[in-house]
């Protein structure tokens, strides 16, 4: 059963390019500069476990998104070398 | 906090607030503008079909909706932290004028209350040049001139001394009447707070997964990958797959061979393409599995076992792991001299290719 069609050059590039966003992506992880405050108390408080977890969250999605881009990229490299001889 | 006459003070730093407010806003739209720009990328894709496109584009398409909802949850939470602002600035500027109020109320009744105690002094001392002018009539005497300019400061002294108990009595009901608004607007404020802390905390909910797949390096990467069949199923899908990084090194490692100028790794070429051979075959083999399990994903045992692992997936892992030790062995004889086809024996040879860890 051969149920693939692949173009490695587009689809590696593809991959190449979501690498790229999900590292820019999980760069947004340094924007996350707003807690510090103590009022008021209730807000201050869930902005700072925003901060938290969403700097963690961003560099958790960038990273998922680079990844599927290099699986993308890896995919297009394997079938390349099976195909491509 | 200012001096605000005692009145309660509503908390907060409505600069700071609106600062962050904006912060959180950039971020959202920066957010809501990755997903777009991820989901444009993977538009691209024409000339891929099957069902690891259709996994791909469903993977892209889970990030691209959770980069949306989550700049969007980013947005409103922007927003309720600038109203929280708003209100903040709005209260604080509130009490500052009742407190204004109060301190102009209560400075009357002191300037009152010093005018009455000056009157007061001023009809003693009458009073007494009165009694001194007229010893022996005192009282008797009451249309003396002393007595008359006595009367007077009496008089005067009086209206002083009402018109302070007024300006005080006011000044009282003034501050009851701050004290309670001013304990309104700590209250509109701790509401707002309320209201704020609860659109920022669906926000905190809508924060891209923190549990990113992990990848480890070759060989068993997929042993490693913890993710769960479900909304992350590309992951287990595609990364179980082809192998993920690990695998994705393993070809580096092939290109960087190549790049030194290692043209005599032809064999283990060859052995990589019969790996990758078995590999996709494997891939393949497993497509009418493993499709149906990302589409409608099984319920992983309860309670989760962390060892869990759809059975297609092993035999991918085994495939993958045979092709990442046969390639190995291979590549490491091609490097380390043993292998009669590498091309350049000797000390001309140039570096010993790096395969990176695992080789």
């Amino acid at each position: 059963m051969d149920v693939i069609g692949l173009s490695p050059g587009p689809v590696s590039n593809v991959g190449d390019r979501l690498s790229s966003a999900g590292r820019e992506l999980a760069g947004l992880a340094g924007q996350t500069d707003f807690g510090g405050m103590s009022e008021p108390p209730r807000t201050a408080a869930a902005l700072d476990l925003l901060a938290g977890e969403w700097s963690a969250g961003l560099a958790a999605s960038g990273g998922a998104i680079s990844m599927i881009g290099r699986i993308t990229s890896v995919t297009a490299g394997l079938f390349e070398l099976v195909d491509g001889k | 906090m200012p001096d605000v006459e005692g009145l309660s003070w509503p908390e907060g730093d409505a600069g700071a607030l609106e600062s962050a407010a904006g912060r959180v806003t950039r971020l959202g739209e920066s957010v809501q503008a990755a997903g777009s720009h991820i989901s444009g990328i993977a538009s691209d894709t024409a000339g891929w079909t099957g069902l690891a496109a259709i996994a791909f584009s469903g993977a892209v398409n889970a990030q691209r909706a959770e980069l949306a909802r989550a700049g969007s949850g980013l947005a409103d939470a922007g927003g309720a932290v600038r109203r929280l602002a708003r209100i903040v600035d709005d209260a604080q500027d509130r009490v500052r004028q009742l407190a204004k109020r109060v301190r102009e109320a209560e400075d009357e009744a002191d300037d009152a209350a010093a005018i009455a105690t000056a009157a007061r002094a001023t009809a003693d001392q009458a009073e007494a040049s009165a009694a001194a002018a007229n010893p022996l009539l005192g009282s008797a005497a009451p249309f003396s001139p002393e007595a008359q300019a006595a009367q007077q400061a009496i008089g005067a002294a009086a209206q002083a001394e009402s018109q302070a108990a007024e300006a005080r009595a006011r000044a009282d009901r003034i501050r009851e009447h701050a004290t309670a608004r001013a304990d309104d607007e700590v209250d509109r404020v701790k509401a707002a707070d309320d209201d704020a802390a609860g659109v920022v905390g669906a926000a905190i909910g809508l924060a891209p997964e923190s549990s990113a797949p992990k990848v480890g390096g070759l060989p068993g990467l997929p042993r490693d990958f913890e993710c769960p069949l479900d909304d992350e199923g590309f992951n287990n899908l595609v990364t179980g797959m082809y192998g993920g990084v690990g695998f994705a090194r393993f070809l580096d490692a092939l290109a960087r061979a190549r790049s030194r100028g290692a043209g005599a790794l032809i064999h283990s070429e060859a052995l990589m393409n019969k790996s990758a051979d078995r590999i996709r075959q494997s891939v393949n083999d497993n497509f009418d599995t493993c499709v149906p399990q990302y589409l409608d994903p099984p319920k992983p045992p309860e309670p989760p076992d962390d060892d869990w692992r759809p059975e297609w997936l092993e035999d991918v892992n085994e495939a993958y792991d045979d092709a990442v030790e046969e390639v190995g062995s291979a590549m490491d004889d091609v490097v380390n001299g043993d292998n009669p086809i590498w091309p350049m024996p000797g000390p001309g040879r140039g570096p010993r290719p790096s395969f990176g860890p695992g080789f």
